[in-house]
């Protein structure tokens, strides 16, 4: 049998058959019968269909299962792509377009997460900023999810570790560099990002170059974008307008050049990327309806069912800007309608598409905007394309031998180029489902037409198609809000009108009709006359508590019913604390919902919103204990200060107590002269604090 | 195409024919045939006669290209035994048959993805090579996995 073999080796490498090479293996053959030789191709494609846990407990088999697995081309073989997301909800999960699944994952800390944010990707490394904790300070971590290593990038600068720093500072990554914006405060309402903190994976250090944002854009979306070099932040500038603000990674300069102020569609000519500018007043959007949320699209798992629950999201990518709609209410109603917009620049045309989470193709849903005559502005030469399969284009294909369905994959490799944008693609490729199969054939046809035709376009037509798109956008657009109202309207009051009838049919005797000496009952609209606040679901005992009591205060003066306290109040829940009621109400009968009373609603809520762990207390003790003024107003660290010794009441029992700590806090010029004064009251004591601090900046 | 047949020989030297448009699913034996015309015995020094009578079985299916997906699943469950498995996928390997290849290599995947390191190493029959101390390295870093 050896001789046959030895005879047959040139043959068979002629013949491209693979031929084991190792001799050590063959001897290992002939001392142990009963081992199997299992050839490293076959072992390489077993092993490639493993997931990461297996795959990880496998290494230990042996060293040369070790090394194939270790192998960085073995790694690479087996990426796909996959979008990463993030929502309180569901946490951190990655989204599989090929397969239209989610997978979970797993935080890199057993600690309670409290809020985290996606900054970019590269080579399969996530960056991530952590809150460990509610009051915990903010962390910048590397991660890489296969592995589940982590590394944490050192000395984040300080106003960017505080607390509340997660959603108050600005993220970008690109070209190897992490953007952290240090937030300036003008207003309660508006930040600016003036000075932005650098940190380089080259060198490992932070730098701060000056950078300075023209216009004091607030930024809407907190995480930019990074493409072509660029980082991309959707702002909103004074007369609420929204931008996309363009900041160049290698030499950290803002391009002021996109803020502009027309309703145009232009091609910029350093980054070569079409945006589309949107108007959207933001009073249309005033707190009853949907609040504007702009940011990447975060899915929800619902029964590992993907619904997308974004307010408006306004996305840019490579060369395609669009504009996605879908309102958060959970109505039916208005969820089915929500709408995709999709311009693309190729084709010209806007492609209003309905979408519905079921991936079924629903064309008769707002009619309305179908039957719009779209063709008068398109050019005609152009046919449709499907955005969804322009940009599968420009994806790599993958890996052939992971055409099977595995449900349980967990390898990850977000972004080659960490180009394709979070969200983006979710959007693309579940619409693809709905799209007509028919279009398909046509776009392929087209395919390469398509990418050899964009550069010949004059720019006069692109100007004046640019002009067009962005009027029937906005003319669609508010058409829509005005029927979504419309709708939530109709909505409001039929729910309204059952509730008043349940009430009239619950009480007894109350069939003699709306006599006068019936006591008047109060409806939805005089509650809401009253403006009570909105409770987004921010796990802050100071907000939840207030909240509460101002929704008592309008119960007082809207004379409010017992039975419909708890009911109208669950109306405010907004985005976090909606999906936090809906979820316990799942267990619950519509009966044991219709009954609730004002009390059991407080008492869950003060269960979920109110509690605060010990060790946190203890933590937040520690904290006030040490905190010193440093670059903050005394007016800023007052606020602080109280803020924090509403935890810890031990240590500001008395008046007297409370400003023997608030002097301690305070800046040693400023102290000295406020111990001088001796003050009656913690009141006083502020007063002359501050005016010393004016004194010492005059 | 013709009817032409092809003789097939296994590493204990035992024959087997099978027809030339059948046999040219396997992309070696089509290069073979393209080359030489194959006029002679076509040796495989790695395979043994059983595992290439189920080749051989597999390649004179007669599917329709849709269920053809189908067939191979049920063809590689019904052969569930992991050493049986590796020696088709090798098989497959040396033949390059892709859709066997991957049918083969996925059943063992799905068998093998809940094994404990002890249970692979006596399926597969992998020979220990670390030392504990490597062992707990490892098992210490990835303690999720075990």
């Amino acid at each position: 049998m050896a001789l046959a073999y030895n005879n047959d080796d040139q043959r068979k490498s002629a013949c491209g058959i693979v031929v084991e090479p190792t001799t050590k293996r063959k001897k290992l053959r002939e001392s142990m019968e009963n081992t199997i030789i299992i050839p490293d191709d076959v072992l390489r494609n077993i092993l490639s269909r493993l997931s990461a846990k297996p795959l990880m407990r496998f290494r230990c088999a042996s060293k040369h299962w070790n090394s194939l697995i270790t192998d960085p081309h073995f790694m690479n073989s087996r990426s796909r792509r996959m979008i990463l997301m993030h929502s309180s909800l569901a946490g951190l999960c990655a989204f599989d377009p090929k397969h239209q699944n989610v997978v979970k994952l797993t935080y890199p800390f057993e600690h309670q997460i409290y809020g985290c944010k996606i900054i970019g990707t590269l080579n399969g490394i996530v960056f991530l900023v952590l809150q460990k904790g509610m009051f915990g300070a903010c962390t910048l971590i590397l991660y890489n999810p296969l592995t589940r290593a982590t590394k944490e990038v050192p000395g984040l600068p300080p106003p960017c570790c505080r607390i509340s720093a997660i959603n108050g500072c600005l993220y970008g990554f690109g070209h190897g560099n992490i953007i952290i914006g240090k937030p300036t405060c003008i207003c309660p309402s508006r930040r600016t990002y003036n000075n932005c903190n650098v940190f380089s994976l080259k060198n490992g250090s932070w730098s701060t170059p000056k950078t300075t944002f023209v216009g004091g854009p607030e930024f809407v979306q907190k995480v930019g974008m990074f493409l072509d070099g660029f980082l991309h932040w959707i702002a909103c500038s004074m007369f609420d307008e929204f931008y996309i603000v363009v900041l160049d990674v290698t030499e950290m300069r803002p391009f002021d050049k996109y803020i502009r102020k027309t309703n145009t569609l232009g091609r910029s000519s350093f980054a070569k990327i079409t945006i589309l500018k949107i108007y959207i007043p933001r009073k249309k959007f005033n707190q009853k309806c949907a609040p504007p949320v702009f940011s990447t699209i975060a899915p929800l798992l619902d029964d590992s069912q993907l619904t997308l629950a974004v307010a408006v999201a306004e996305m840019l990518i490579k060369k395609i800007a669009f504009l996605a709609f879908s309102p958060v209410s959970k109505m039916r109603k208005l969820l089915e309608m929500d709408l995709v917009f999709f311009r693309d620049p190729y084709g010209h045309r806007l492609i209003p598409r309905a979408h519905e989470p079921t991936r079924k193709p629903t064309h008769e849903l707002a009619p309305e905007l179908t039957r719009r005559p779209v063709k008068s502005w398109i050019p005609q030469k152009r046919s449709i394309r499907p955005l969804a399969f322009l940009y599968r284009a420009e994806l790599e294909p993958a890996p052939t031998y992971l055409q099977g369905k595995h449900k349980d994959v967990t390898y990850h490799r977000w972004a080659r180029h960490s180009l394709e944008l979070r969200g983006q693609v979710t959007f693309c490729k579940s619409v693809r489902g709905v799209w007509p199969d028919k279009r398909y054939g046509e776009t392929t046809k087209e395919g390469q037409e398509v990418v050899t035709e964009e550069d010949q376009e004059t720019p006069d037509l692109r100007e004046m198609i640019a002009a067009e798109v962005g009027e029937a956008l906005h003319d669609m657009l508010s058409g829509y809000f005005a029927q979504m109202k419309d709708e939530l309207k109709k909505e409001m009051r039929s729910q309204v009108e059952a509730v008043v009838e349940a009430s009239v049919a619950a009480r007894p005797g109350g069939s003699g009709g709306s006599g006068g000496g019936q006591p008047r009952v109060t409806t939805y609209k005089d509650f809401s006359a009253c403006q009570p606040p909105q409770f987004n679901g921010q796990k802050d005992p100071v907000a939840s508590s207030r909240w509460i009591s101002e929704v008592e205060g309008v119960f007082l003066t809207s004379s409010c019913s017992e039975e419909v306290k708890a009911r109208y109040a669950s109306n405010l829940l907004r985005k976090a604390a909606k999906d936090w009621w809906n979820l316990i109400n799942r267990t619950r009968t519509p009966e044991q919902i219709a009954t609730m009373t004002w009390e059991q609603f407080k008492e869950q809520f003060k269960e979920q919103y109110q509690y605060v762990p010990q060790v946190e207390v203890e933590r937040l003790t520690g904290e006030f204990l040490a905190m010193k003024q440093t670059t903050e107003t005394v007016n800023e660290i007052t606020d602080l200060f109280l803020e924090r010794s509403l935890f810890c009441p031990d240590y500001v029992a008395s008046e007297r107590m409370k400003m023997y700590r608030y002097a301690e806090v305070l800046k040693p010029e400023i102290r000295e002269f406020v111990v001088m004064a001796e003050c009656k009251t913690f009141h006083r004591m502020h007063e002359v604090a501050r005016s010393r601090e004016l004194e010492l900046k005059r | 195409m013709s009817k032409k047949t092809l003789t097939l020989m296994s590493k204990d030297k035992q024959l087997f024919n099978i027809e030339e448009h059948l046999a040219v699913q396997s992309v070696t034996i089509r290069n073979m045939v393209k080359e030489d015309g194959a006029s002679s015995v076509i040796p495989l020094p790695r395979v043994d006669s059983e595992t290439l009578a189920l080749v051989i079985e597999y390649l004179n299916r007669q599917q329709a290209p849709e269920e053809d997906e189908d067939y191979v699943k049920k063809f590689v469950d019904e052969r569930g035994e992991i050493p049986t498995l590796l020696e088709l996928a090798q098989a497959a390997l040396d033949l390059d048959i892709k859709k066997l290849m991957d049918a083969a290599c996925m059943k063992v995947a799905d068998l093998i993805k809940d094994f404990t390191l002890e249970e692979v190493r006596e399926a597969l029959r992998i020979e220990n090579d670390r030392t504990p101390e490597e062992e707990k390295a490892i098992r210490d870093e990835f303690q999720w996995a075990f």
